[in-house]
Formats: structure tokens, C-alpha cells, sequence
């Protein structure tokens, strides 16, 4: 494969800089023999500490520089590929500003939001390395709309079969007007315990045919068939779907928690200072 | 491309399609909420405590310390709420005021000074004493209190550093103390294995001025005791005569441990000395003794002694009914020296007859440097007409080293020999302190070596200097 991703973006640019920074600091912190405890008050705490606060700011500004659709400071993959390693680099260098020192305290928690954002950072490095081959293939080059085309089409060649038969004419419609989600809870899940589709092939399954006459006993196993197609369709539209969702998911918790830790940050470091 | 129809299922794909709302008010929520509890609620009760307890209620106070003020400690912070900022528990001696930061912290956004500490720690000794010097020189003037001393490192914090806290930085003024200070006494040091001077030993010097010596060959023997004490014939191997024959003595029969078993109980007359050293004048009574002290007193109680035995038709003491007749000092060639009682003259010349032998011969001058003076003594005690002595001061008991500690009991499985050449020491003056290169021994340096112990700084020394010392009187 030669095409370049975010990860491999100019030869590993930035994954070559985290382990440059990353390989110092631990040297830094391996050969210094801090007077009293290791910790953030030690020399190389404070420049830690510093590196660490200037880090995030510049993983902040991945948040700015997403949105400013017209700013020529660099390509946005460039950007998505630092944010990435400087996001791991961060994970290592406010563990070591910690002297492995851990309390009930807002430090504390600073350090544990830092390290949540990275978590489902990685998360999300995970899913988008994965999702959109997976969701690609769903489509097959085709959009959302189509799929729902399909089911429309479904439900109207099912309509032309069953023109003469009321009880599968209800079927139908039932089966037609159903949701493809009735819940927001399918979305995370790809299912739907509810889906009307499934209830009428279910149905139909129980009724079974010997009470039907010849024409009849045809119209259903061939609307049978279609609704079998149609529950496929919804699917495949569902599974699309749960995809996207958890796309959008973890940027959920990455983004509301990214900013509870700049405003952790801003107290720890007012609060350090304050009591200094 | 024909327009989809408006049905459910468009309008259902359409808002699947849409982005996942929520983002925006959960970030500004998150973000509102770590702020307030992280930072504006402490704040504002550290800084407007008042508005955190109802209108003509006071914040509650913290109790001060036993003979300190909390002097920063105006107002509390309301309900200790900035306590969520503390970043570790306090030492167990400054927990009890671990609700109430500003106890320590007492100006925001300054780092803690020594006054804040000196509030209750009052009596912590400076480095240098002289105020001048410390304000002329940044190194003194800069190392404040938490400079070494830094709590919030757990229960057991501070005392782990006051053991540990060996002054890595001592050498950073102390190696080229001279360039700084060139009128110092203090020589340049740096590693004890390499770059230690000699000690300097804290020596008795005449009228029992006290006076610091760096060691050499010479100071063995720069003492002035005021007493006549040889090590040796006391250590001697085969033993010394003893009130019940033969007794091989060894340091500890003298050299009792302090409860604190840094240092050593005062050697005594009466403790140490006197079982062997009798003060009997005598020999016909020999456990009548003179007291040990002023000569004045010891001539007196001659004087009283023979005017009553003369007269007296009471039989004084019961002698031994068998055995020697004992002498002055076990050991001494037992020519028995007749009784003073039943000597020529009258009362007065057989209590100089007896003071002669005491001070002269027997006793006082066994120990010490006695010399004759010319009567009458002090008017109105009854020794005033006898033949009169001064004795030559002994010396104050002092520290030998002044600067450093030395913990014997932590030395105790070595033999006192390793250390001090007292059995090979025949004279009082001679200093039995042992030079640098008998603690090189053992001691290395801040770099370890193998089979020897790595010592820093601060296993002997401390950074405060101690309280000035007001030399003992040896009873």
C-alpha cells in the first residue's frame, strides 16, 4: 500500500517527533535525581509541567484548525497526524510530571481527564482506521437515499402481488410504515427489537399457508420472499448506520472531556501557583 | 435523478444522516462544571470566605498550635473547600492543619516564606550567625525554609527528608568558601572522602577557655585537664588494684552512655573515682573521708576532726578487727603511716600533719596539680590556721566537636579501642578524639564503594547552627 494516511502522513513525520520528545523526557527523567521526591516541583517538573500544558494547547488547536476550512496553516491530514502522536506523547509526558504522585485532589483529575481524552482519542484513531472500509462496503458505492429507494420498492412490488389479499395487504402496510429505528438505543446496537418487518415475516411464519387457498398460498410465499429481501436491506441500512453512530460517539466523549480538562488545567495551574 | 418522495422512510434516513447533536452543550456543561468546582468555588472561598456561611455567622477558626500563632491564618478559607487543591497529605506533625491552607500559604501566588514557618518553629537556628552576612550573600538569603523542608509528601514526608535531606548543596558554597568569605576560619570542603579538612576539635585551653583546633599530630595533648589522668595504668590488661584485689577495668566501668546515647555521663569523684581514690585522712579510721570539693571544706573537716578526736573519750570508730590496716589507695606500697591521732602536739598540728599527708602525699595531689599558698585560708572557718592549698582547675566538660554530631550508639558494635588509643594514652592532656582517616575507614563519600558506607553531609552535619553551648562545671 503507498497511499499515505494520517498515520503514515510524510514518512511518519510526527510519529518520528513523538519518539524523539518522547525518548528525551524519559532520559530527562531517568538520569535526574530530584532532591527531595520526584514530582511536579522539581525542576524538571516545572519543564514537564510546561511542555505537557503546551501540548494540549496545541491538540486544542487540532479543534480550530478542523473547523477553519479556509486557513492554509498546513493540510488538515498533517494536522490529524500530529494530533495523533503529540496526543500519545502528552499521555507519557504528563505521566512522568506526576512523579507517579496520584490523590483525591483536582491534580489528580487533571491528569485523569488528560489521560481519558487520550483513551478515546485512541478509540477513535481505532475507528476511523476501521469504520470506513467497513462502511464503504455497505454502500457499495451507493447512498443512504438508494437503500431507502430499494425498501420503497420493495413494499410496492409486494403491493402489486398482494392487490386481491386484505390480510397480507395489512401485512404490508404494517410492515412498510415501520421504523427503521424506534429507538435511539438501535442506533449503538444496529438492531431493533421493534421492526415491524420482522414482526410480519414472524407472523406469517406462525400462520404457515394450509389454510389458504392455491392463489393465496402463491401471493404470500412471494411476499414473503420480498419481505425477506426488505428485512436484509434494513440491515445492511442499520448496520450502516451503528457504524456512523459510534463514529460520531466517541467524539462525544473526546471533545466535551477535552475541554473539562483545559478548564482542569487552568486550575491546576492557578491553583499551584495560588497556594504556591 | 427523480425527487425522492417525502415519505417516513426519507424523512427517517434524512435525520439518521444528520450529525449527532450534543456535542456543543455537553462541552460547555463539562467545561462549566470542572471550572466551578476546580477553581471558582475554592477561590472565591479562599478569598471571600465570608460569603460561604450565613450573614453574622464566623468562619470556622483552626486552633493554634501549642506556643505558636497561625499568623497567616486571618481568615480561613470557608469550609476548607480549597482543599480539593492540596496535592498531598501534610506530615503528621502539620496535619491538624490541613483544613486551613493559609495557615502555611499565607500570601496567593507567593511561594511560602520563612515567616509563615518561623511562627511556630521559633527557635530554628540559623546557618550562619551573623545577620550581615546572610543578607550580603544570595546562596543564604535565597535558601528559604522549603528549600529543603517540603511537605505534602505524605504522613511521614518531613521526617524522611530531616533524615535524608543530606545537603547535596552544601558543597555549591562550601567547596570555595574562601572566594566568597576570605577572612573564613571554615576550610573548604567538599567529598568526605576526598575533600574533607581535618576536623576541627573543640580543646580546653588555659583559665578553661574553650578553643577549636584543627586536628594535627600536636593537638594530642594540647588539653589542659587540670588533672592527672593516665588511660593506661587504668586499662592496663593485667588489671589494676581494686578495694577487693585485682580489677581489669574497661571504658564502660567509667563512661556510662547518656539516656539519649549520644553523648556520655558526667564522669564523677563520687561515681567513678572515689571507690578506689578514697579521701581517708586517718589511718586509724580509715572510712571517715574528707569531703570532695573546696580544700577550705577538706581543711575544715581535718581541724573539727582532730579537735574533737583529742578531747573526745569516745572511742571514735570501731577499727577492722582483722586484716591490713587500710591505706589511702589500694595498691599503694602499704607502709602503714602511723595514726595521726595519738601524733606530737596539739590538735592543730595533728590536723596539718594530717593535711600535709592528704593534699601531699595521698590524695588530692594523686589527681590533681596542688600547690601551697601562704595562710591564713578564708577567716572564720575552722581550717583557717592549718597549712593552706590551691588546687589547679579542671577544666569545663565540653563537646569536642561543635559542628557535628557523632552517635556513639549507632558505632556500638565496634570496640572503643577501634576508635580512641585510650590504653595506649598515658597523659590527661592527650585528646583520644581519632582523626578523619580512622572514620575514612568506613566512610566514604556521596559515591558508594564497596565495603564502605556512603555518607553525605548531613550524617554528621546539620544545616542550623546548634544553640551557642555554656560550658559544664565538672562537679
Amino acid at each position: 500500500m503507498t497511499q499515505s494516511n494520517f498515520i503514515s502522513y510524510e514518512r511518519h513525520r510526527y510519529f518520528k517527533w513523538a519518539v524523539v520528545l518522547g525518548t528525551i523526557c524519559v532520559l530527562l527523567y531517568a538520569f535526574h535525581t530530584p532532591e527531595l521526591t520526584p514530582g511536579g516541583g522539581t525542576w524538571l517538573g516545572y519543564g514537564l509541567g510546561t511542555f505537557g500544558a503546551l501540548l494540549i494547547l496545541l491538540l486544542l488547536a487540532f479543534g480550530l484548525r478542523k473547523r477553519a476550512y479556509r486557513s492554509d496553516l498546513g493540510n488538515l491530514r498533517g494536522w490529524l497526524s500530529a494530533h495523533v502522536f503529540f496526543g500519545i506523547l502528552l499521555a507519557l509526558v504528563a505521566t512522568l510530571h506526576t512523579g507517579f504522585e496520584f490523590g483525591w485532589n483536582i491534580h489528580t483529575l487533571a491528569y485523569v481527564l488528560t489521560m481519558g481524552v487520550i483513551i478515546s482519542g485512541l478509540w477513535g484513531v481505532g475507528l476511523y482506521l476501521r469504520q470506513p472500509t467497513l462502511m464503504g462496503n455497505l454502500l457499495d458505492g451507493r447512498t443512504l437515499q438508494d437503500l431507502g429507494q430499494d425498501l420503497r420498492s420493495f413494499d410496492d412490488q409486494c403491493r402489486v402481488v398482494a392487490k386481491d389479499h386484505p390480510r397480507l395487504m395489512t401485512m404490508i402496510e404494517e410492515s412498510a410504515s415501520g421504523a427503521i429505528f424506534s429507538s435511539f438505543w438501535g442506533r449503538l446496537t444496529g438492531g431493533n427489537r421493534r421492526c415491524a418487518t420482522a414482526k410480519v415475516l414472524a407472523q406469517m411464519a406462525r400462520e404457515g399457508t394450509q389454510q389458504l387457498d392455491d392463489r393465496e398460498h402463491r401471493a404470500q410465499a412471494e411476499v414473503q420472499t420480498l419481505q425477506f429481501r426488505r428485512i436484509q436491506k434494513l440491515k445492511r441500512i442499520r448496520e450502516f448506520v451503528r457504524l456512523r453512530t459510534w463514529t460520531e460517539m466517541w467524539l462525544l466523549l473526546h471533545v466535551p472531556m477535552s475541554l473539562a480538562l483545559l478548564m482542569a488545567l487552568i486550575a491546576h495551574i492557578v491553583a499551584v501557583f495560588f497556594y504556591w | 435523478m427523480q425527487p425522492l418522495p417525502q415519505d417516513h422512510i426519507t424523512k427517517e434516513i434524512a435525520k439518521l444522516q444528520r450529525p449527532l447533536g450534543g456535542r456543543r452543550w455537553l462541552s460547555w456543561l463539562l467545561a462549566f462544571v470542572t471550572l466551578a468546582f476546580c477553581l471558582g468555588i475554592p477561590l472565591a472561598a479562599s478569598l471571600y470566605p465570608s460569603l460561604f456561611v450565613e450573614s453574622g455567622k464566623q468562619v470556622a477558626q483552626t486552633p493554634a498550635p501549642v506556643g505558636g500563632t497561625l499568623k497567616g491564618s486571618a481568615v480561613p478559607t470557608a469550609h476548607a473547600l480549597d482543599n480539593r487543591w492540596n496535592p498531598g497529605k501534610l506530615a503528621a506533625s502539620h496535619a491538624p492543619w490541613a483544613q486551613d491552607c493559609k495557615v502555611c500559604h499565607s500570601t496567593p501566588f507567593a511561594r511560602v516564606k520563612d515567616e509563615d514557618c518561623k511562627a511556630c518553629h521559633k527557635d530554628a537556628g540559623e546557618h550562619v550567625e551573623d545577620g550581615a552576612q546572610i543578607a550580603g550573600m544570595p546562596a543564604l538569603h535565597e535558601t528559604r525554609c522549603a528549600t529543603c523542608h517540603r511537605d505534602h509528601q505524605g504522613q511521614f514526608g518531613l521526617v524522611e527528608q530531616n533524615k535524608r535531606y543530606t545537603g547535596a548543596t552544601c558543597a555549591s558554597c562550601h567547596a570555595d568558601l574562601k572566594s566568597k568569605m576570605p577572612d573564613t576560619a571554615i576550610a573548604d570542603v567538599g567529598d568526605f572522602a576526598t575533600k574533607h579538612p581535618a576536623f576541627r576539635i573543640q580543646i580546653a585551653q588555659e583559665g578553661g577557655r574553650l578553643q577549636r583546633i584543627r586536628q594535627k599530630d600536636k593537638t594530642n595533648g594540647m588539653e589542659v585537664t587540670g588533672l592527672k589522668f593516665p588511660h593506661d595504668v587504668h586499662l592496663a590488661a593485667k588489671g589494676i588494684a581494686g578495694p577487693k584485689g585485682k580489677e581489669v577495668l574497661e571504658c564502660a566501668s567509667c563512661h556510662k552512655p547518656n539516656p539519649d546515647n549520644v553523648g556520655f555521663q558526667t564522669v564523677t569523684m563520687k561515681d567513678n573515682c572515689q571507690s578506689c581514690h578514697s579521701l581517708a585522712f586517718e589511718p586509724a579510721l580509715p572510712n571517715r573521708q574528707v569531703p570532695h570539693g573546696s580544700p577550705e571544706e577538706a581543711l575544715s573537716t581535718l581541724r573539727e576532726f582532730y579537735g574533737y578526736a583529742g578531747s573526745s573519750k569516745v572511742a571514735l570508730d570501731a577499727r577492722a578487727s582483722t586484716g591490713p590496716v587500710a591505706v589511702a589507695r589500694p595498691g599503694m606500697a602499704s607502709a602503714p603511716a602511723a595514726s595521726f591521732i595519738k601524733g606530737p602536739g596539739d590538735a592543730r598540728q595533728r590536723a596539718a600533719a594530717a593535711a600535709t599527708e592528704l593534699f601531699e602525699k595521698t590524695a588530692c595531689t594523686v589527681c590533681h596539680t596542688v600547690s601551697r599558698v601562704p595562710g591564713p585560708g578564708k577567716a572564720g572557718t575552722p581550717g583557717a590556721d592549718l597549712p593552706q592549698y590551691s588546687i589547679e582547675p579542671v577544666a569545663p566538660r565540653h563537646a569536642w566537636f561543635r559542628k557535628s554530631v557523632f552517635n556513639h550508639a549507632s558505632h556500638r558494635n565496634t570496640s572503643c579501642a577501634d576508635c580512641h588509643a585510650a590504653p595506649k594514652s598515658g597523659k590527661a592532656s592527650e585528646v583520644l578524639i581519632p582523626s578523619i582517616d580512622t572514620c575514612r575507614s568506613c566512610h566514604v563519600g556521596v559515591t558508594p564503594q564497596t565495603g564502605k558506607i556512603a555518607s553525605d553531609c548531613g550524617l554528621c552535619h546539620s544545616f542550623h547552627l546548634p544553640a551557642p553551648e555554656a560550658p559544664e562545671a565538672r562537679p
